[in-house]
């Protein structure tokens, strides 16, 4: 039960969705884009959220797009995180992927709405983030198209108004090895401890980035050459983890040590999946 | 594009089968249209926050938590979106599997698990026994041990798969 | 119209069996059962499989008005103001009460509570002010607009803290409130709301006589009961006034007194109506949200108010189960046989006590174990902290009891360098032992604690532990549990039987449908009895104090023994009168005849005979003249012989039999990760006699999972400023598919309780007794370290093991 109301809109294009929420704003209503609505229905319902207006953009076709073209692979933001793990193209995404929420509530969840949404954690952001991935907004000032990682740090720097349409990586990613591990505090349906996503990229380079350290997605370009130098993979795993952000979340979940512990656990683990292939 | 304002209004909205003239607020969740302006009361409401899954329905032979939908979403002429609640269901080899294995108990969760488990027999006949569990993991049962729904689920998938059910669709 | 004569010439296929007899235990002896030790399917399993079973929030009639409680943001402050006029002005909203709107002060023992907060909030989420509007979007959007001005007061966050000499006051007005349900102590001028205890024997010389002193602390949180259906009431009140409230309670005939006590209304002006309840586990026999929609109600001139939890309100505002702290000491001889036990408990009974003084003498009575101890001192303290308050929780206070109990046992085995089994063989408390309360034991009253014992270790199996790779093991605990009533001495239950005019029957009790499957139970019961067939009893599913025999609360896993009592007399008074009536109509002695497959016949010639639908609404002749009546078989009981425990000494009788059980597990952990999973787990239980084995399995294997959920996750959770950090099911975890063991195993000993019904001994909640206790045990053997506090997640292992690892 959502106490306040709002209008409902649900345009078929993606300037229809701008224009829309453009107008919504200036007259003071307050839009925000729905896409699978997990977040604003529920904190909606608690208050925490109040907006005057949903603009529903599952209709428009380029959200949804999902496939190659140009030599890239693309991937709409209104995709539901269960139809990108159905797809499987990229098994990395869909390996984080399908450690999010539960099954049924992945097949609400949408890829924007991961990457956009409130909610910290922001795991399928991993991927995209560790690939040379491309992101596609469109604004007032019309689409632009973006390298990922200059618009993520964390969290994506939208403006206002600003709708996520979709996402790209080069296709020779999708086979890239890669490695994908979700620890939590116990339950295997819950918010991160830890998650971390590992990719061998074509250099030979390996790279890992993190959700649930901060617990916002955290990287860190030291932690990936540690990971490069001599010795086993343990020793290899303690001094890379010498790099991981030295104030860590302290929460519900677990202790900032107890995550520093399992996370440096999770490198042996990747290191040793991915150089075992 | 649809544009719908705030407050009542009737819209058409497609239930087990029968087309609906319903009476809702753009705000108002599928779970809420389904209960109190349907009486479709099978679905429950346990969390209202997408943690339990007592309020379960299928749409569009999918799973989907109606807490979690608006009901506006579903009203769509150019798309009509097929909502199915446990009412639907008429001796559906689940339900006789749910009773064979003493699947509830207080009997609250019943239906969410049963129209998860209808959509699992519908969409993946042939899935693992760690694909079930990856399904049944979305609900919460307080009563039971787990065991008797997973046998009851492992069973009418059993069931289903003899019964030559169809192909897996995306 | 069937008669005598008619009956006669009608071929006689098979010969009725013997009829039962008035011995409520005799069937657990020799008789070959219908109806009993069937697993009969749960009378209203059609409907839970189609969305037709209906539950409070099913049936809400238009025009009911929605109150919604505006929860306290601070868990101790003082309420400044409470400004209610912006919320009053939104639309919709009907009126708005806040404490200063009723100075009814609530408690099942301890009457402690106002319903609405007034001058004091004294947890997070506590009612502060109540919204009532035409519809749950109005209220909800009115209660944001209650302005709250606290002054905050010191926090009590602990127990601990709780009973510290300077702490501050939770309720400084203690030494005033009115005892509801006496015993209860409380200590004016501090946070102790009752102290209970038990002094047996000389524990001098029980320590003096030991050899081996071992003593350990433990601590298990508050946790919820999570049902999953929240807590609701509506209540209408009528202008001739009746009070017409509908409730998904557990105590039906509790809210009615309370309601007719609070309100200075007649019992019989109350009519509590409870139709299926979706899980309970405890939580729901407080009374809480009746009295708040009462109030609604009554503010609007007794139009139908419902209360609907949230379920953030049914965590954080709704009771919650008790917490515990314990320190428990243990002496031994050098040969492993018990001397002597100091047990002190500390109940988080959280801002206030609804029933925590009556669990704590629930503890107090088993504070020993199924063990036999000589010499015991035993304190449970009642104690206020600012948390969610506390009520009852399945198992009432025992599976906290068994976990600190059951670690202690564990520490003594390793202390004298004894195998646990062996240890608790050899003090197993057995017939003509007494109980820490003094009451003597029977075989009938305890049942078989050693076969229970002997057979999990059997069924368990394997090493304590045993590695099974480089850094992981297999390990394997066991734990034992005993439980009884702790009801009052004078609870009561009802059954009244009649009849269709097709000679079927109709079964009235008081007990609430929450999941156990009473009713099915008590319809077993009478087909057993009669003689017919379980489809040919016909079951209220919903409960109504005005048409339904009183049965005391659908709590402590009696309704078999209780209502299976009432439900047994009322059969045989039906059974009497089927039986006058057919002795006109067959012209014999009333002592001639017997009853079975829904006939009464000549117990020497079962040819000769009439059936219910002859006689059960009178006999005619063929002539049409009638003689006989409607017949309505009455069956009440009365707990016999049970007494309050004494203040002094805890000497006193709680219950009228125990249940005992043995449950073990087997985990496999990584020692590298901390992570371990319950692959199996066991009960063997004395359930004197299994009624219905299919469900008595399901109960006891739901009980399981639950305890493993306890031990292993679930737990109330507080910031540092007293906020609630988990109620929704996203932060507070209860099991899911997948996390249960590979593999149940459940076993029955049957021992039969010669007073119950066919010799049945409660069941209900005891699955989960011991399981947080047998996890704690297989953990502690694989980490070689003792765990003592719950839950035991893979973080909390982990601080164990660099804890030790510094020493």
């Amino acid at each position: 039960m959502i106490p306040v109301d709002f209008s409902y809109w649900r345009p078929d294009t993606a300037e229809e969705a701008v224009a829309t929420y453009q107008q919504l704003a200036d007259g003071g209503q307050h839009p925000v884009y729905y896409a699978g609505g997990t977040e604003i229905v529920t904190r909606s319902r608690l208050g925490q959220l109040s907006c005057g207006a949903v603009i529903d953009v599952k209709a428009i076709g380029e959200a949804r797009c999902l496939g190659r073209d140009g030599g890239r692979w693309h991937v709409g933001a209104a995709l539901s995180l269960a139809e990108l793990i159905h797809d499987g193209s990229w098994p990395l995404l869909a390996r984080v992927a399908e450690r999010i929420a539960d099954h049924t509530t992945r097949s609400h969840i949408t890829l924007g709405g991961n990457l956009a949404g409130t909610i910290a954690y922001r795991e399928a952001a991993l991927p995209f983030w560790l690939a040379d991935a491309d992101v596609t907004t469109v604004g007032r000032g019309g689409r632009r198209t973006a390298r990922f990682a200059d618009r993520f740090d964390g969290a994506l720097a939208l403006e206002p108004g600003e709708l996520l349409l979709a996402l790209s990586v080069p296709e020779g990613v999708l086979q890239q090895p890669s490695y994908a591990q979700k620890a939590t505090r116990l339950d295997y349906v819950d918010y991160p401890l830890v998650t971390l996503a590992a990719l061998h990229g074509a250099e030979g380079r390996l790279s890992v980035a993190w959700s649930g350290l901060k617990p916002a997605p955290t990287r860190s370009a030291e932690l990936d050459a540690a990971l490069m130098g001599p010795g086993s993979a343990a020793d290899r795993a303690r001094r890379a983890a010498r790099h991981l952000p030295p104030t860590l979340a302290q929460d519900l979940h677990g202790t900032a040590d107890y995550r520093r512990f399992v996370a440096t656990n999770m490198l042996a683990d990747a290191l040793s999946a991915l150089e075992a292939r | 594009m649809q544009r719908i304002k705030p407050g009542r209004a009737e819209h058409l909205i497609t239930v087990n089968g029968e087309q609906r003239r319903v009476s809702l607020r753009p705000a108002d969740t599928l779970l809420y249209t389904l209960r109190d302006e349907l009486g479709l009361t099978g679905a429950k409401p346990g969390c209202e926050n997408g943690d339990c899954g007592a309020c379960t329905v299928l749409v569009d032979d999918v799973p989907m938590k109606s807490c979690l939908l608006l009901t506006m979403e579903l009203v769509d002429e150019s798309r009509p979106r097929q909502i199915e609640t446990v009412e639907a269901l008429d001796r559906a080899a689940v339900q006789e599997q749910f009773l064979r294995h003493w699947a509830f108990q207080c009997g609250y969760c019943t239906s969410g698990f049963l129209m998860l488990a209808e959509g699992l027999c519908r969409q993946r006949p042939d899935a693992d026994a760690s694909e079930m569990l990856d399904w049944m993991r979305s609900n919460i049962c307080r009563c039971t041990s787990y065991a008797e729904l997973i046998h009851a689920v492992a069973d009418t998938l059993q069931r289903s798969a003899r019964e030559g059910a169809e192909p897996a669709h995306p | 119209m069937p008669t005598a004569q008619a009956s006669q010439s009608a071929k006689q296929e098979t010969e009725p069996t013997a009829p039962a007899a008035a011995n409520p235990g005799a069937g657990a002896f020799g008789r070959r059962m219908q109806a009993v030790g069937q697993s009969v399917a749960r009378k209203e399993a059609p409907n839970k499989v189609t969305g037709r079973a209906r539950y409070r929030g099913d049936v809400t009639p238009v025009g009911t008005l929605t109150a919604c409680i505006v929860p306290s943001g601070h868990a101790h402050a003082q309420l400044v103001r409470v400004d209610v006029d912006s919320a009053r002005r939104m639309p919709g909203v009907v009126a708005i009460l806040t404490g200063e709107d009723t100075d009814l002060l609530c408690g099942e023992v301890l009457e402690d509570r106002p319903p609405l907060a007034r001058g004091t909030v004294r947890y997070h989420g506590e009612p502060v002010a109540l919204v009532i509007a035409h519809g749950e979007a109005e209220a909800r959007a009115a209660a944001r607009r209650v302005a709250i001005q606290y002054a905050a007061l010191p926090l009590v966050a602990t127990v601990e803290a709780a009973v510290a000499s300077d702490a501050p006051l939770i309720h400084p007005a203690l030494g005033t409130y009115t005892r509801a349900q006496p015993p209860v102590v409380p200590q004016a001028h501090t946070n102790i709301a009752d102290h209970a205890k038990v002094r047996r024997g000389n524990p001098t010389e029980g320590w003096a006589a030991s050899d081996v002193v071992v003593a350990g602390h433990y601590s298990v949180p508050q946790v919820d009961h999570a049902a999953m259906e929240t807590r609701s009431a509506r209540v209408e009140i009528l202008h001739d006034g009746r009070v017409i409230v509908q409730s998904t309670t557990q105590a039906p005939f509790e809210v009615q007194k309370l309601l007719a006590k609070s309100f200075q209304l007649q019992q019989g002006q109350v009519i509590v109506d409870v139709p299926l309840v979706g899980g309970a586990f405890g939580g729901k026999a407080a009374v809480q949200l009746e009295v708040l929609a009462y109030l609604a109600s009554r503010a609007v001139g007794g139009r139908p108010v419902q209360v609907v939890n949230s379920r953030e309100e049914d965590m954080a505002t709704s009771p919650v189960g008790i917490g515990l702290v314990a320190d428990v000491k243990l002496g031994a001889t050098r040969d492993g046989q018990l001397q002597v036990a100091d047990l002190t408990f500390l109940l988080d009974t959280g801002a206030y006590t609804d029933s925590t003084p009556r669990v704590a003498r629930a503890i107090c009575s088993e504070c020993t174990g199924p063990y036999r101890v000589e010499h015991v001192r035993c304190d449970a303290y009642t104690v206020y902290t600012n948390h969610t308050y506390a009520t009852a929780f399945r198992g009432f206070g025992h599976f906290p009891l068994t976990f600190a109990i059951e670690r202690t046992m564990d520490r003594l085995a390793q202390a004298l360098g004894m195998d646990p089994v062996a240890l608790r063989r050899k003090n197993l408390i057995g017939p003509g032992d007494q109980t820490p309360t003094r009451m003597v034991l029977t075989r009938s009253t305890l049942g078989d604690p050693q076969a229970c014992l002997d057979r999990a270790a059997t069924l368990l199996g394997g090493p304590a532990a045993e590695a099974t790779g480089s850094h992981t093991v297999r390990a394997r605990g066991l734990a034992l549990f005993w439980k009884t009533s702790s009801s009052p001495p004078n609870a009561i239950s009802g059954a009244v039987v009649t009849f269709n005019q097709d000679g079927s029957v109709n079964l009235s009790t008081g007990t609430v449908e929450v999941g156990a499957g009473t009713k099915t139970t008590s319809a077993q019961i009478v087909a057993e009895q009669l003689g017919i067939d379980v489809e040919q009893v016909h079951i209220h599913t919903h409960i109504n104090t005005k048409v339904d025999p009183e049965h005391w609360k659908t709590v402590a896993s009696m309704s078999t023994f209780m209502a299976g009592r009432a439900v047994m007399e009322a059969a045989e008074d039906a059974k009497a009168q089927l039986k006058s009536v057919a002795a006109i109509a067959l012209k014999c002695a009333p002592g001639d005849l017997s009853v079975a497959q829904g006939r009464v016949f000549l117990t020497a010639d079962p040819n000769i005979y009439v059936t219910f639908s002859d006689v059960a609404h009178g006999y005619s002749y063929p002539g049409g003249d009638a003689v006989g009546g409607q017949i309505i078989g009455r069956g009440s009981y009365i707990m016999r012989h049970l007494t309050l425990l004494d203040e002094a000494t805890g000497e006193g009788h709680p219950g009228p039999s125990f249940t005992v059980g043995a449950q073990g597990v087997e985990i496999d952990l990584d020692r590298r990760t901390w992570r371990y999973r319950v692959v199996r787990a066991v009960t063997v239980v004395d359930a004197g006699r299994v009624i219905n084995p299919a469900g008595a399995r399901a109960m006891l294997q739901g009980g399981m999972c639950m305890g493993i959920g306890l031990a292993t996750r679930e737990g109330v959770l507080y910031d540092r400023d007293g906020q609630r950090l988990n109620s929704q099911l996203r932060s507070y975890k209860v099991m899911r598919a997948g996390e249960q063991p590979d593999a149940y195993g459940v076993e029955f000993v049957e021992t039969p309780q010669i007073d119950a019904p066919f010799g049945a001994r409660a069941l209900g909640e005891h699955g989960l007794l011991a399981m947080p206790a047998a996890v704690a045990a297989a953990v502690s053997h694989a980490i070689g370290q003792p765990v003592d506090h719950l839950p035991i997640t893979p973080e909390s292992l982990w601080q164990l093991s660099r804890t030790a690892a510094a020493q």
